[in-house]
């Protein structure tokens, strides 16, 4: 085994091991052809060494035993270089093993180089003349080890298929949709290709409106945006001890509707598998908003020491982010999406955004822009598409103001790993700009 | 290497391939952070691997691995992906012709920063830190310092064989503060601070420790200063924002792949079309913009991209009308032109795209003073925070770290806190109509340049001097 060959360097110093395996295969299409087919194959460990304090890593992916043993040999001087230092070993002792896996052969058989090349072929003959398609179709197969000196071994083996695809119409109209799982059966390119071929030809010959404050259903993956970035700012231990955090102070608190529940959960089946962090440490179900109420927050070894509270199990391998919620779950409503629509007198659909950024994070104010699909709704009904508009909202207000939450949820991408989110109808979302 | 490598290509031609180039990368990265006065963290990095990229029947295929005893095999695989999109595609791809080449590239360096003690690197982040904490009430200081040397071999099928030694070095420094909100104060830009082609004298000419007071002081006044008013208003932008408006806002809208569509699903399209070359008025006659890979410093300076064109300095926007586009082989077959030399790939084992090298505005004739003059009430803006724009690269919003009140043509030494401007692409650079001279032009280095799937970072540079806008609106996160 690689990962105790690397362990068998450490001699007097504490190690620990990361193994991370990926091998990817991503064909990517535009204009209804495929322009970019690629795969690569990667495996590198990264190797975190600890001695009284001091502590370094080092990432490699020469796994030769001469070339390791002086790789750890001369990391190891450059780690007596450091500063003395009261830091904590952030090595954990158990439990002793967990490991999962999640690899389906029959993913791999059916997304394969030629199989992905021949679906798409198929789902591009099936789409008029008028129309062209981009996107990405992409078979993901990856692992990660973990050992340490302390004797715990962790492995964990996931794999997936992402595909997306924006539809465009002949004046320029476009539409998306996508579909993330590890189950080859919730992949359907054709199905998703006619519902962003139905968006395009609904987004044809779009209307200019006045930027103001308009309600707001936004579909899946426009939540996915929002709940990215909210994460992002506001979701870890470490975000609210640099005063980045929205949720800074806030604990306990109410801060956002009550109908608002949030957890992240790698038990459930609609998120990915990873039972354990990049510490090793076993990843914690969180309540970081149960009923509108700030409950729990992502930590890291460090910043769980930082607030005198045990790891929650959430790092990603960084300090600097400390811990990261990969698992998000959003508690769903009993409204269906026509409903939504019909519940409104006016207001936008919106279907996804776009280069969302973070204007102040301790106000969780985020911007972006509308792309691919957004609609002007009047009594009830969907009534014109509309030009694209670039949203400056506060977030915290945006998520007090939830009118109704749908039944059915989807698998979103996030910065890792995917979500699984509703639809929201949300009152009072703020447009600034409109994109000309 | 050579003999190797060679001998591969010779393969793939062999087993199908009508084109074949391999790229052979052995990287070594080192990032050295510390947060409140300690070390955070020390990360060194040595990566080696090959990608493969052949045409067959017209088509692409892409293959890349890190177990360098198995390129045969990659090569085979990058030929089956090729094959498989061959039977897809109803276009074949062509290339633009190129010289032939064989040549070694280096950037030039004073001194190696891998060969600088690490104690050194950790005392200059450290002694900044206590500078600030000593010149302010802060809530957090931080600073990074990171390195990077690539020895790239370019090996093609049409004789070209090219090795490269790239270096380079990056680093800044953080000052936060709380009050109603919190406020940071970077040096000298946002994000990690600049980074350069060059050596460790890169480091030493920042002067960390000479800045250091400055911004703990600001961070500091920031948290008392008043939100900036909204409202339209004339702006001078200095380099360290400039940067981001011209990456956003120019660099990624005349990348000629992305103008045909190839990132429509992802990052978006361009609202240039190929037509618009020779006629649009991008912006006012002020402004000039050049896409150079020769710049001395600039973080997307190189000898050769990665497809074995040299580099070179492309006029992009003359006197304010669109010139040219960021081109590769590929795209500058489809204008009949040649490769303007901007096909980069992150590392062995991604596949290149068209990227930035160093997309420079120049210089202007006016004094930093004189652009101030010109303004009766507005801002100067420093350090971008955040940004923005949608997916035609038309509407933008960018968030700046301070504002500098500007009244009756002088800087009044008041701040204010959160400024936020947005606009419209072209209706922006038509409204500039004053650039600072060569003296205020400064290169800033961007290493996180995100685009294309699988994701790219690119390590891309801008230059500019502070140059002044018009009645730009201000003031929208309200």
């Amino acid at each position: 085994m690689v990962l105790d060959r690397i362990l068998s360097t450490a001699g007097s110093l504490d190690m620990q091991v990361i193994l991370k395996g990926e091998n990817q295969e991503l064909t990517r299409f535009a204009g209804s052809e495929i322009h970019q087919n690629v795969a690569s194959d990667e495996l590198e460990a990264e190797i975190t060494l600890h001695k009284d304090g001091r502590e370094l890593k080092v990432t490699t992916n020469d796994f030769d035993n001469d070339s390791l043993r002086k790789l750890v040999k001369e990391a190891g001087q450059r780690l007596m270089e450091l500063p003395e230092s009261e830091r904590v070993k952030s090595f954990i002792s158990e439990p002793a093993d967990i490991s999962s896996d999640n690899y389906f052969k029959e993913l791999e058989r059916e997304f394969n180089i030629e199989n992905r090349a021949q679906k798409l072929k198929a789902a591009f003959g099936e789409l008029d003349s008028d129309l062209n398609a981009a996107g990405s179709l992409e078979l993901n197969q990856n692992f990660m080890a973990l050992g340490n000196t302390n004797g715990i071994t962790r492995y964990s083996r996931l794999d997936k298929v992402d595909f997306k695809t924006v539809i465009t119409e002949q004046s320029g109209a476009t539409g998306y949709a996508a579909a993330i799982s590890n189950r080859a059966e919730d992949i359907d390119i054709g199905k998703e290709f006619k519902r962003a071929a139905d968006k395009a030809r609904d987004s044809r010959d779009a209307i200019e409106i006045e930027p103001g404050e308009y309600d707001v259903i936004l579909e899946p993956a426009a939540v996915g945006g929002l709940i990215s970035y909210l994460s992002y700012i506001g979701f870890s231990g470490r975000s609210v001890q640099e005063g980045m955090s929205f949720l800074a102070d806030r604990l306990g608190e109410q801060v956002f509707g009550d109908n608002i529940t949030l957890v992240d959960d790698c038990q459930d089946p609609n998120t990915i598998d990873f039972p354990f962090d990049f510490q090793g440490a076993k990843r914690q179900k969180l309540n970081i908003i149960e009923n509108g109420v700030a409950k729990e927050l992502a930590y890291d070894l460090e910043s769980a020491r930082k607030a005198g509270v045990e790891t929650t199990g959430h790092s990603v391998g960084d300090p600097s982010v400390g811990g990261f919620p990969l698992h998000l779950v959003m508690a769903n409503g009993e409204a269906e999406l026509g409903e939504m629509i019909a519940g409104t007198e006016k207001g936008l659909l919106i279907t996804r955004f776009h280069y969302i950024n973070v204007i102040n994070p301790r106000k969780a104010i985020l911007t972006g822009l509308t792309r691919d699909g957004t609609f002007l709704i009047e009594n009830g009904r969907v009534k014109a598409p509309v030009k694209n508009l670039r949203f400056t909202q506060n977030i915290i207000d945006s998520l007090n103001q939830v009118e109704a939450i749908s039944s059915s949820r989807e698998k979103v991408g996030g910065f890792y790993g995917y979500m699984y989110l509703p639809a929201l109808k949300v009152n009072g979302f703020n447009f600034t700009g409109v994109s000309k | 290497m050579e003999k190797i490598l060679k001998e591969l290509i010779d393969y793939a031609l062999e087993q199908g391939a009508d084109y074949a180039d391999i790229r052979h990368i052995e990287l070594e990265e080192e990032e050295i952070r510390t947060e409140d006065q300690e070390v955070q963290s020390i990360n060194n990095k040595s990566d080696k691997g090959a990608g493969i990229r052949v045409l067959v029947n017209g088509a692409w295929g892409f293959a890349a691995t890190s177990d360098l005893d198995n390129l045969e095999q990659t090569a085979l695989k990058a030929i089956r992906i090729a094959v498989a999109s061959s039977k897809v595609n109803r276009n074949p791809v062509d290339l633009a012709e190129k010289e032939v080449m064989d040549d070694f590239y280096e950037t030039p360096i004073e001194r190696d920063p891998f060969e600088v003690p690490l104690d050194e690197k950790i005392e200059l982040l450290l002694d900044a830190e206590e500078k600030m904490v000593e010149a302010a009430e802060l809530f957090q200081t931080g600073g990074s310092l990171s390195f990077r040397k690539e020895k790239k071999i370019y090996c093609d099928s049409e004789g070209s064989y090219l090795v490269q030694k790239l270096y380079e070095s990056g680093g800044g420094i953080t000052a936060k503060a709380v009050g109603d909100d919190l406020q940071v104060r970077n040096y000298p830009c946002g994000f990690g601070g600049n980074y350069s082609k060059a050596g460790y004298e890169f480091i030493e000419e920042l002067d960390l420790l000479g800045h250091a007071e400055e911004i703990a002081r600001e961070a500091e006044a920031l948290t008392e200063a008043e939100e900036i008013p909204a409202g339209k208003y004339d702006l001078v932008i200095d380099s360290s924002q400039m940067t981001l408006q011209i990456h956003e806002s120019i660099g990624h809208p005349i990348e000629l792949d992305r103008v045909f569509g190839s990132e429509a699903a992802f990052a978006g399209t361009s609202f240039l079309e190929t037509e618009m070359a020779g006629e649009f008025q991008y912006g006012s006659e002020k402004v000039n913009v050049v896409a150079d890979a020769t710049c001395p410093g600039g973080l997307g300076s190189f000898g050769y991209d990665d497809e074995g064109v040299p580099a070179q300095k492309v006029k992009i926007i003359e006197d304010g009308i669109l010139k040219n586009f960021l081109t590769s082989r590929e795209t500058a077959f489809e204008l009949d032109e040649s490769s303007g030399g901007a096909a980069l790939a992150d590392g062995w084992s991604k596949l290149p795209l068209i990227r930035m090298t160093n997309i420079n505005l120049e210089p202007g004739d006016y004094e930093f003073a004189e652009l101030i003059a010109g303004i009766d009430y507005g801002f100067y803006l420093k350090n971008n925070r955040s940004w923005s724009i949608d997916d035609l690269r038309l509407n933008f919003q960018f968030g700046c770290e301070i504002a500098y009140e500007i009244k009756d043509g002088e800087l009044t030494g008041r701040i204010f806190k959160n400024p936020v401007y947005t606009g419209s692409t072209p209706e922006f650079w038509r409204s500039c109509d004053g650039i600072a001279g060569e003296e205020d032009w400064q290169l800033y280095g961007v290493p996180n340049c995100g685009k294309g799937e699988p994701m790219q970072s690119g390590h891309v540079g801008h230059g500019s001097a502070p140059a002044r806008f018009k009645n730009v609106q201000i003031g929208v996160d309200k």
